[in-house]
């Protein structure tokens, strides 16, 4: 379970979380939705700890992760995937070693257990072909896919997706909006989005946040928030989304 | 055939080429060495640079100010003439081989840091949500990447560290060009010897260059 308790987040003066106070349960699917600058991608990043927070605390299972250690920070981050809007897969490496090098080189597993889990996770992606290609030698959809594929290979409690379909080609979204899909609805991890996919959200949600300038204006089922918005805001907001 | 270039001169100085064959090998040897402490220093100065202690950067960015804006040949000087005096006694190819390293050091960090900067900041980020502590992501993911980018720029100065060598002709440093100059000193052959040493540099220098030209092509290459 992660908790936020009245978690502040700024960058100099500017304040981007004010006061968020929040659960997400285990296992849960939560799609977080928004305008631009409202704070989306901040309260996916400190879950990880890549943005620390001003005030207040994150706790994941109980444990204040925003007061840890830098070691006890990389450690805790093992168990937290991040796909994220650009892939960041490392190009030295081939898809393969993309996604063996953390768990080898981090959880020291032995590395022939490793590449068999690897190859499942690719099979699940549907991109097993490429495993000894490059990420350069991919396509933006494949690049996301091999991206999904290494998070799951570290086998996260959490993970979260950092507008994974923002940097994609219209053709390309529907391929990984499918693989997150198909991924949302076979594990129990603990799951966060940060994305625009009203249709996406419906199908694998169960909870939906609106965010509007550093505080959570909605939160209810897709349905609730997608047809029942109690806020003006999410009105105007879904309104220039959708149409 | 009479002048600078006579037989007699060219006769004269392939017969003492072992003498310059030494101070060749001499020129390698403190090159090699160079080299090597050269992309230590460069390799720590340029990461703590891309750190974020001011103070460290301060520190580093004076070390560089002073040795790429000074003159090689007067910080040679300074370690030979000036050691001794506080108590400091240093052999010469220690002294050169810390000349040399020291002053390319100063343009090697410069190198480090601009390949590691040009590493797309995505990549340090991947790394830390993967649980990488910022020295393992350095390792695995961000200097494998930056050796790419900064090997071309890094093999230039390997060669001007070679013929920057030369300076320790100064200081009695018994590498090829004090061989060179200590040899023609002596018979009044200057033609043939300062072609030669031309050529025996050449004979180090132009393979590296050809050899950085190419990693420049292949760098520009997608990865």
């Amino acid at each position: 379970m992660i908790v936020f308790e009245d978690v502040h987040v700024g960058f100099g003066n500017l304040e981007v979380l004010k006061g968020i106070d929040i659960e997400f349960a285990s296992g849960s699917k939560t799609v977080i939705i928004g305008p631009s600058g409202s704070g989306k991608s901040t309260l996916l990043r400190t879950i990880n700890m890549f943005e620390r927070p001003k005030r207040g605390n994150v706790f994941i299972d109980g444990v204040a992760i925003s007061s840890m250690t830098n070691r006890m920070l990389c450690q805790a981050r093992q168990d937290i995937g991040m796909v994220f809007q650009s892939f960041n897969l490392y190009p030295h490496k081939t898809v393969l070693e993309n996604l063996t090098m953390a768990p080898i080189v981090l959880k020291h597993e032995k590395k022939e257990h490793v590449i068999k889990r690897a190859m499942d996770n690719l099979r699940e992606v549907n991109i097993a072909e490429k495993a000894d290609a490059y990420p350069s030698q991919l396509s933006g959809g494949q690049q996301q896919r091999v991206a999904i594929a290494r998070a799951l290979t570290m086998r996260p409690k959490i993970m979260l997706f950092d507008e994974p379909t923002s940097a994609l080609d219209p053709e390309m979204i529907q391929e990984v909006l499918d693989i997150m899909e198909r991924v949302a609805k076979e594990t129990q991890i603990t799951m966060l989005f940060v994305t625009h996919e009203m249709k996406f959200a419906e199908h694998i949600a169960d909870r939906v946040l609106f965010l509007d300038d550093g505080i959570i204006l909605e939160d209810g089922t897709p349905k609730e928030v997608f047809h029942h918005p109690r806020n003006e805001r999410t009105t105007a907001f879904l309104g220039k989304i959708l149409h | 055939m009479t002048g600078p270039f006579s037989l007699h001169n060219w006769q004269a100085w392939f017969s003492d080429w072992s003498y310059f064959a030494e101070g060749f090998l001499r020129t390698v040897y403190i090159s090699l060495l160079g080299l090597f402490f050269t992309l230590i220093i460069g390799l720590i100065v340029g990461m703590l640079l891309c750190g974020r202690n001011r103070v460290v950067i301060s520190i580093c960015k004076g070390y560089m100010s002073f040795f790429q804006n000074t003159p090689l040949v007067i910080q040679i000087f300074i370690y030979y003439n000036v050691l001794p005096k506080l108590g400091i006694r240093l052999g010469i190819v220690v002294l050169g081989v810390m000349g040399l390293a020291l002053y390319t050091g100063a343009y090697a960090a410069d190198i480090v840091r601009s390949a590691i900067r040009a590493v797309p900041t995505g990549q340090m980020e991947a790394a830390g949500s993967q649980g990488f502590t910022y020295l393992q992501a350095m390792y695995h993911v961000v200097l494998p990447q930056a050796v790419k980018i900064g090997l071309p720029p890094m093999t230039n100065q390997a060669v001007n560290l070679i013929k920057n060598s030369s300076v320790l002709a100064v200081i009695a440093g018994g590498e090829l060009m004090y061989c060179a100059d200590s040899w023609s000193g002596s018979n009044l052959i200057y033609g043939p010897t300062f072609v030669m040493t031309g050529v025996l540099y050449l004979c180090i220098c132009l393979p590296i260059s050809l050899l950085a030209r190419r990693l420049e092509k292949r760098s520009t290459r997608n990865v």
